[in-house]
């Protein structure tokens, strides 16, 4: 039987991948949206506006009482990827409507590039310190990390 | 009043890249976030130390996302048509992201990348720009192996 075959890889609407890099991207995923987590304290403004864009872009409505727009966001990690564009967005409109001060428009792009640069480093470090579990993984395709990917 | 127009017409198209939404990808933010660090963060910063984080920033979003690139590449090296095309759009992607530092005249922070990532055409601009002959020499000895030779030859 070459089952065992069938199971290293998966298909998305790019093609197929193997699925050991497929739950590699995941944990990644996981350990970005940690470091989020752990940056999204109260009055953090860019995110707040980032989050309500990504649910705003998904057509996701605040239903239940019980449920934030937080909650909504990060029950659904593995889309991650939305986060980025709505953030850079929120990033620069709020940057191109201050006026008048050049250094408060500094320490928005400062902060704004500090966050995605914890993000983003979480995911690069776990793949770091995971890759050779995924190198024992045979695979014949071709690896695209997530942060990567041009659409 | 033509010239009113004319003013304002101009005044929101300057900070068009700034309001209109951008490409929907991770790579095409972080792209975007580099240019606004650069252009706008640094445009703006009256203070060499704020220049000098906001340098660094940038140079840290390069790093990974170059580093990301460089596995794609690597994954792609089995199969020769697929590497060829990958390593076309690498390259491109890589030599527009080191040109931001060269413009800026971050000359160390680029040859750091470069020599990281294999950029040839970026070191070789860095040794030229900072008419640095003994860097030269010392990417020939370390990189030689590699086609540097051959590229600077060429360049």
């Amino acid at each position: 039987m070459s089952i065992w075959n069938e199971l290293t890889a998966i298909g998305d609407r790019r093609g197929a991948k193997s699925s050991a890099f497929s739950l590699m991207e995941h944990a990644e995923k996981l350990r970005s949206s940690l470091a989020l987590r752990a940056l999204h304290t109260p009055g953090s403004t860019l995110i707040d506006a980032a989050i309500r864009r990504v649910l705003q872009e998904r057509a996701v409505e605040l239903s239940n009482d019980k449920l934030t727009q937080q909650d909504l966001f990060y029950r659904h990690i593995s889309a991650l990827g939305d986060f980025f564009p709505c953030f850079v967005d929120v990033v620069c409109e709020t940057v191109a409507n201050i006026s008048g001060s050049p250094h408060d428009k500094v320490k928005q792009i400062g902060t704004a590039a500090n966050f995605i640069i914890a993000m983003t480093n979480a995911a690069r470090d776990y793949r770091a310190r995971n890759i050779e579990q995924m190198d024992q993984c045979e695979s014949t395709f071709e690896i695209l990390p997530w942060i990567a990917v041009i659409s | 009043m033509r010239f009113l127009f004319l003013f304002i017409f101009y005044y929101n198209n300057l900070f068009l890249f700034l309001k209109v939404p951008g490409p929907r990808s991770v790579r095409s933010s972080i792209i975007r976030l580099i240019h606004l660090v650069v252009e706008e963060g640094v445009g703006n910063a009256d203070d060499a130390g704020l220049r000098s984080n906001l340098w660094s920033q940038a140079a840290n979003l390069a790093d990974i996302l170059l580093d990301a690139l460089k596995m794609y590449l690597d994954s792609c090296e089995e199969n020769p048509s697929l590497f060829a095309q990958a390593k076309q759009e690498v390259q491109a992607e890589r030599s527009a992201i080191l040109e931001l530092f060269l413009k800026g005249r971050e000359f160390e922070r680029a040859a750091l990348l470069a020599e990281k990532y294999i950029d040839f055409g970026t070191l070789l601009t860095v040794c030229d720009q900072t008419m640095n002959e003994d860097k030269l020499n010392v990417y020939i000895d370390k990189l030689g192996d590699s086609g540097f030779t051959e590229f600077a030859c060429k360049w």
